[in-house]
């Protein structure tokens, strides 16, 4: 117990803004396609898909988040589905961490549409407070990019995302917790809706007595240790308005990435089933050569019509981001896996493992050689589908017989 | 990506869609947001089921073959 010394984490000088964009993809589309102002709108990921993505209007209406398309339609017909342009989402994203970037020198991007900002000495600079700080950045964003964002604005992080909370629910959606404020806002924000309780911590802490975020920050040191670990007391300190997970400028590397789809029939064949692997191992490394990573264990997974799902993985030779490298491995658990006479409606691959690159660990055995080959290799099937556009370069097969059905990942298209 | 450069936003088309079970069936085609949304509104009031909108925006792209810049929506 005494080896974990929580007083060299607190930092108690400093202000975290939590900028996060309204109904990030329903906004997109509304900026895109200004006509849709107003109207009930969600996004969903494809013609078989589900909901992802609700405005305001849509959310007054009901619909649920995950919802499958075929029943929104059916019990929700009034509202529009637009189907998702992860594409646009992505460029859009970044023109709104670009002002977030050129606002505060320390921005960390969470996710597509949430970034932390460390404002603690920018008030000097812009000769605003907090508050009104928050509200020029929301307004610049706004007038700029024509996103609508909420942004939450306290002493750590855990707190800033309550705050952020609760502005989505406010007017002005700005909400400052200062120091003054904090204790209240603990009492107001159940302990589920912190940071870091998920749903397995929630059910320990109810049955511990502990239903707000104040009831946590109540209990001693050594109850939240026993009972939460060393990160439960993080949070607790968090809580109490110690910025203890400071905001970093720094690339965290996914822990993992995972490509899958259903096929468009169900189907017992074996090389129609690698071919739509083929497709996901492409897909997948080329997000793990975007986020300038690699790999060094795949997991692929095979789900049969009644929904039993099969799970195998094994470790790569060395760490890899090229997909040649990878196949021979993936179709040896396929192979693993499939069993004949049964029909099956998805494969998928999992990337697992995965590390910096340059930050990998080298095999004494392995040829050096043939790694710096097959990395050129997949910097120039990235630069190919750069210029000449999508699965212009696809992975060779070695059953012509088979149905093709690289670059087609959605249904054929009606005309 | 510099892929995504290549997208003109300000041109678009307009599909919205009846899906059936597995089949696709494109209802209406149209270059006119307000027309898409007009006919959503009619197909609801006169079918009562919903329409899936989906958005392809004019790219550019270079064709290897022909030695020159296509335009196509996607």
């Amino acid at each position: 117990m005494n080896d974990f010394n929580i007083q060299k984490y607190i930092n108690n000088e400093r202000y975290i803004a939590l900028v996060d964009c309204d109904s990030f993809f329903c906004s997109c589309e509304r900026k895109l396609n200004p006509a849709l102002k107003g109207k009930p709108v969600c996004v969903v990921t494809g013609e078989r898909g589900c909901v992802v993505a609700r405005s305001k209007e849509a959310k007054a209406m009901g619909i649920k988040m995950g919802e499958p398309v075929f029943m929104a339609l059916r019990d929700y017909p009034k509202c529009i589905y637009v189907t998702a342009n992860h594409y646009n989402y992505l460029k859009i994203s970044k023109e709104v961490m670009s002002i977030l970037q050129s606002l505060s020198p320390q921005v960390e991007v969470y996710s597509i549409d949430e970034a932390f900002l460390d404002v603690t000495k920018l008030m000097g600079v812009y000769k605003k407070n907090y508050f009104d700080f928050a509200k020029f950045v929301q307004d610049k964003i706004l007038k700029e990019v024509d996103i609508p964002v909420s942004i939450g604005v306290s002493k750590s992080k855990t707190l800033a995302k309550i705050a952020s909370y609760k502005a989505k629910t406010t007017k002005e959606r700005v909400v400052l917790i200062g120091k003054r404020k904090i204790p209240k806002a603990l009492k107001d924000t159940k302990v589920s809706d912190v940071w870091g309780i998920g749903r397995r911590l929630d059910v320990r802490c109810k049955t511990l007595g502990i239903f707000t975020a104040l009831d946590f920050t109540n209990k001693d040191d050594f109850f939240i240790k026993a009972n939460f670990g060393k990160n439960g007391l993080l949070t607790k300190y968090e809580l109490l308005g110690n910025a203890i997970n400071e905001v970093t400028n720094e690339y965290t590397p996914p822990k993992s990435i995972m490509d899958t789809q259903s096929f468009l029939v169900f189907t017992t064949e074996l090389d129609y089933i690698k071919n739509e692997l083929l497709v996901h191992i492409h897909m997948a490394c080329l997000k793990l050569r975007y986020a300038e990573c690699k790999c060094k264990k795949i997991g692929v997974i095979l789900k049969r019509k009644d929904f039993l799902c099969k799970f195998l993985e094994s470790k790569l030779e060395y760490a890899t981001n090229f997909e040649l490298d990878i196949t021979d491995t993936a179709f040896s658990l396929l192979n693993l896996m499939y069993e004949k006479n049964v029909l099956y409606r998805s494969v998928g691959i999992v990337l697992e493992d995965i590390c910096n690159e340059g930050d990998e660990q080298l095999d004494f055995f392995v040829d050096e050689k043939k790694i710096i080959k097959s990395e050129n290799l997949g910097k120039a099937i990235d630069a190919l589908e750069e210029k000449y556009g999508k699965n212009v370069v696809k992975l060779g097969f070695e059953n012509k017989k088979a149905p093709n059905k690289q670059g087609f990942l959605t249904a054929p298209k009606g005309k | 990506m510099s892929y995504i450069n290549t997208i003109f936003f300000n041109k678009k088309y307009y599909k919205l869609v009846k899906m059936q079970n597995s089949n696709r069936t494109v209802k209406f085609k149209t270059t006119s947001i307000l027309s898409a949304i007009g006919y959503s509104a009619w197909h609801v009031r006169h079918y009562n089921e919903g329409l899936l909108l989906e958005i392809e925006y004019l790219r550019k792209r270079y064709d290897i073959k022909d030695k020159r810049y296509k335009y196509f929506y996607e």
